[in-house]
């Protein structure tokens, strides 16, 4: 018999009763008589989260259709694993038998439960199947019995030495239970199991009757025979039903080597011989916020069938000398417990805060906990079964006797998700959502660019609220739609990527179109070149030959668009834009301008592909002087900078993207299919995470000749003062919102020689204004306007501005050498 | 219809013999209980002497020998044979517990047998048994479902407390302080709860036990 929950009053408690009879399901007469049931009967009840064996009972409930009942006797589904309790709300569970009338499920689902009892909770699922069992009397029963982690140990003893005292303990807890094979009972509010300290019995096997049937049932009774084949930990049990094994995006190669790591010791320990000893007892992870390095180890723990221990940094503090230590210790002696019992993989969360750097003259008592957490890595070289996961955002503030081999031997870095990463973050993330067709994750993942799997997490849940809002401004809730694209373009407006969170340079600058900008064809042309098509066409560089240029300098006269340039340029390639300021940048103390050039770069690098803009640049670092003995400011700053273009290298803790075992997973596979590319794509990927330095400045002859050269600046171009023809494009463009009633364009292009951008604008605005002046209710503005306005703006540059900022040789492009 | 024509009905279908059995039951399960609280409240002045027992076991046991310095002098094996004194009173005390434990064993068997057979009987004529006539209720008696469950109910309830008794005594050890009977909730009070669960049914059930059938 199947019910569906929309035409019954279903309750589903999620434990046993605290009293009366345990393994109970109450039915109302009628639903009892459609089943053909007795009370003596044995039901087995299926719906989407588990199978439970209960007693018929009739329910003395007001409803006609009245269900109750306990998961006592139950088995988990594997496949409804998955499906986690924030989503039951969003995503109607669709049950096997009701699959083919999915539609009509999906309205009914929505509509709210009725009267829940105190501890009942209404269920979601949309029905329940029922069905009566065939009982026998056991005969013969094999269990293994879950008991607290403390306890194993002693019932394990109890096993080999006197197995018919546990069998008998067995037998009461289960006599009159009704049973199947791969059941298990929970006993976990019963009275008796707490003082016989078992939790729940998972049953092995069964044996008895005649009939050997799939719906047949066994009762135990006094008679029943039962053995006890194993113990296992209450804790290893629980977290193995409730775990959630759900995939992690991009994250394949990681999550195999972790996997790994964990297990091979185990498997091989015979192989091993005597030199059994663990290769790899500790590993590090370690990446920015968000990129999920605490879910990866739950991940690989539900993958390995490991227990997870789990210390969190700060939790473990005591405020009491000593307390810290002491809840350290009992945490290791838990974890070497579960060790013994089978694989455990203890995670340190934040393990920063446990193990600081220790600096000279700082206090002693934070080092008593790193002394213990070294003294435990030291002792697992024996512990084959055991790994020691930590993880930190800031491995430069780790003690480093914490990452010599024989502690944390491995580290592994968490990257910020390349392009193909998220592209199988949003995968596993959208496969969730009931989303409507028009979703395309290429184009999410495109604009993602710099976000972590928590913001795309974020960004998801952002799309559900804003699909949610619709529906909740609407009429009636049935009406509710599957989330759109456009619920996701809105959602990304709102979400900041947490690597760019509280940086000095993050601005919001206004995008601007190639379009809009007028003239300067050459110009833009050599811009592109120089920063869109490195990021847009990485391939192409690669197939040529050619390595992306690491920095562009934009000079010419003030006024001429070299700002404008850039944005066009950041808003057409999608890079993440991060803007310098001389205001921003210098601070009164020392050291702190270079500290912030050097953050500044590192956010670029893990926000990569992503152009960073120094506007200004003569302003922020000038020229390296012989006269003044005492080095300035201006000149550490120079010198980091120089250092981050192209210094030696980065440094190992701030790297935020790099290590080859992360770029083989960054290989793109759409690009898979020539060889040759193939070969290439690990270069690109390389070149993708690139960072290109946009320098502008009207004083070329004040920058270091080291800024300069190729290999730093690699491009630098001239922007030149508009000519005619860029003029009459400009004056195109700032008359195009006015309306204009003869008015000679090109005239006026001809009569505005040395006029800037800036200055053509500036007389467009005069030009309306005079218009206004005259008569308040004008619409039109006309020729004589512009005429007037042209006496009163007058060129910002002059033959001599000119003259000086003009490039002195032509300049040449030369690649830095490899 | 009269009360006798009805009756003549139901003997047809087996529900008279069943009411007969549940009556019977009942009015066995009943004596049980009180059966069942007497033994509790005899055995309750040899659960105080064992707790005595113990804790001046537990306080010899602990004594060192420096402290007994005085007495030992003159009786130098004192201790032991306190000790051993304890220890014999202390068996002696647990033979009576077993004892009363057998008892209430006894006890749970006539609950479980009575239970066994009011089920069976229920099985034997299920089939003609109606089930809107086994859930309904008469101004007399509860309906027969009630009385079944309240059956198995009380079956299990005495069944469990029976064992956690056992097994709280099995755990016993002079020696161990924390398998000592004085800590413990389910030897010191005297199943108020049970007795009174029980109570509240009878009080559904007086008529019908006192109902010529």
């Amino acid at each position: 018999m199947t019910v569906k929950t929309s035409n019954a009053v279903v309750m589903r408690g999620d434990a046993p009763p605290p009293t009366g009879s345990p393994q109970t399901c109450r039915m109302s007469l009628a639903l009892m008589t459609e089943l053909g049931a007795n009370l003596v009967s044995l039901v087995q009840i299926t719906d989407n989260f588990q199978q439970a064996i209960c007693r018929l009972r009739v329910a003395d409930s007001i409803f006609g259709n009245y269900i109750e009942y306990h998961p006592t006797v139950f088995r988990s589904w594997p496949e409804s694993k998955e499906i986690s309790d924030s989503k039951k709300t969003l995503l109607p569970v669709k049950c096997k038998e009701c699959s083919s009338s999915g539609d009509d499920l999906n309205k009914e689902n929505w509509r709210q439960p009725q009267t829940c009892d105190n501890n009942l909770t209404s269920t979601s699922q949309s029905c329940c199947n029922f069905e009566l069992l065939n009982t026998t009397l056991a005969d013969y029963v094999e269990v293994c019995v879950v008991t607290s982690i403390e306890h194993v140990k002693k019932m394990k003893n109890k096993l080999k030495t006197n197995s018919k005292y546990l069998e008998d303990i067995c037998n009461n807890l289960l006599c009159n239970f009704g049973i199947k094979e791969n059941f298990t009972v929970d006993f976990q509010v019963s009275l008796l199991a707490k003082l016989y300290n078992i939790s729940h019995l998972i049953i092995k096997h069964c044996e008895g009757g005649e009939c050997e049937q799939d719906t047949n049932a066994f009762m135990v009774g006094t008679q029943t025979v039962i053995r006890v084949t194993d113990i296992q930990s209450t804790e290893r049990y629980t977290s193995g039903l409730s775990s959630t094994a759900s995939p992690l995006g991009g994250l394949e190669e990681i999550a195999r080597e972790l996997i790994e790591t964990v297990k091979i010791p185990v498997t091989l320990a015979g192989c091993l011989g005597k030199a059994a000893v663990r290769p790899v007892s500790g590993v590090l992870l370690r990446g920015p916020p968000g990129t999920g390095k605490t879910s990866l180890v739950r991940y690989v723990a539900s993958q390995t069938g490991a227990h997870l221990v789990t210390i969190n940094g700060p939790e473990v503090f005591g405020s009491r000398p000593g307390q810290t230590e002491e809840v350290l210790q009992k945490i290791f002696e838990r974890a070497v417990l579960f060790s013994e019992e089978g694989l455990c993989i203890l995670f340190i969360d934040e393990i920063d805060s446990l193990c600081p750097k220790t600096r000279p003259g700082e206090a002693m008592s934070d080092q008593n906990a790193s002394g213990l957490l070294f003294n435990f890595l030291d002792s697992l070289h024996e512990t084959l079964s055991l790994v020691v996961i930590g993880a930190t955002n800031r491995p430069a503030s780790l003690d480093s006797a914490l990452r010599r081999p024989g502690r944390l031997d491995k580290e592994i870095m968490m990257n910020v998700p390349s392009y193909q990463q998220r592209v199988s973050i949003l995968e596993v993330l959208i496969d969730k959502l009931s989303v409507g067709s028009d979703i395309d994750i290429n184009k999410l993942a495109r604009m993602t660019n710099g976000y972590v799997g928590a913001d795309l997490t974020s960004l998801c849940h952002e799309a559900v609220y804003s699909a949610m809002s619709e529906v909740s401004s609407g009429s009636d809730m049935e009406e509710r739609g599957p989330i759109q694209m456009k619920h996701f373009l809105s959602a990304a407006k709102s979400i900041t990527p947490s690597t760019q969170k509280g940086s000095e340079g993050l601005i919001d600058a206004p995008p601007v179109l190639w379009e809009n900008i007028g003239g300067l064809e050459a110009t833009k042309l050599q811009i592109r070149q120089a920063i869109e098509w490195p990021i847009q066409h990485p391939e192409a560089f690669s197939r040529i030959g050619l390595p992306c240029p690491k920095g562009v300098l934009l000079y010419g006269p003030p006024g001429c668009c070299k700002t404008t340039l850039v944005r066009a340029a950041a808003t057409s390639s999608g890079a993440t834009f991060l803007s310098l300021s001389g205001a921003q940048l210098y601070s009164p103390y020392v050291g702190d301008s270079e500290r912030k050039v050097t953050e500044i770069f590192q956010r670029a690098r893990a926000g990569a592909p992503s152009i960073l803009f120094l506007d200004e640049i003569d302003s922020i670092i000038g020229k390296r002087s012989d006269s003044s003995s005492q080095r300035s400011v201006q000149e550490r700053v120079l010198s980091t900078l120089l250092n981050e273009l192209d210094g030696i290298g980065i440094r190992m803790d701030d790297q935020v993207v790099g290590g080859a075992k992360v770029l083989e997973g960054d290989v793109c596979p759409d690009e898979s299919g020539q060889c040759s590319r193939k070969r290439n794509s690990v270069r690109e990927t390389l070149d993708r995470r690139n960072v290109v330095v946009v320098a502008a400045t009207n004083r070329r002859d004040l920058l270091d000749e080291a800024l300069v050269r190729p290999g730093r600046m690699d491009r630098i171009l001239y922007v030149p003062p508009p000519d005619t023809q860029a003029r009459r494009q400009i004056l195109n463009i700032y008359t195009r919102h006015m309306p204009v009633q003869d008015v000679d364009l090109d005239g006026i292009a001809m009569a505005t020689e040395n006029y800037t951008g800036a200055d053509l604008e500036n007389l467009c605005r005069e030009a309306a204004l005079k218009a206004l002046t005259v008569d308040l209710r004008a619409d039109v503005v006309k020729m004589e306007h512009f005429e007037s306005a042209l006496k009163i703006v007058k060129p910002s540059l002059t033959g001599n501005m000119i003259q000086k900022s003009q490039p002195t040789k032509p300049w040449s492009f030369c690649p830095k050498e490899h | 219809m009269s009360s006798r024509q009805s009756l003549q009905l139901a003997n047809d279908n087996g529900e008279h013999k069943l009411l007969l059995q549940l009556q019977k039951s009942f009015k066995i399960v009943q004596q049980c209980v009180t059966v069942w609280c007497v033994v509790l409240t005899e055995s309750r002045p040899h659960l105080v002497t064992l707790n005595n027992l113990t804790e001046q076991f537990t306080s010899c046991y602990s004594t060192s020998n420096i402290q007994l310095a005085a007495i030992t002098s003159q009786l130098p094996d004192v201790k032991d044979k306190l000790q051993q004194k304890l220890q014999e009173g202390v068996d002696a005390k647990l033979d009576v517990m077993q004892e009363k434990l057998s008892v209430l064993h006894g006890l749970c068997e006539k609950i479980s047998k009575q239970c066994k057979y009011s089920t069976d009987l229920y099985t034997k004529n299920h089939v003609k048994l109606n089930l809107v006539m086994v859930t309904t209720a008469t101004a007399t008696r509860p309906s027969i479902a009630d009385m079944l469950e309240w059956l198995q109910d009380t079956e299990q309830l005495f069944l469990q407390r029976y064992w956690a008794r056992t097994y709280i005594l099995d755990q016993f050890r002079l020696e161990d302080k924390s398998t000592h009977l004085s800590d413990n909730a389910i030897w010191s009070y005297d199943d108020k709860d049970i007795q009174k669960q029980f109570q509240e049914k009878l009080s559904y059930l007086s008529f019908f036990l006192e109902e010529k059938l």
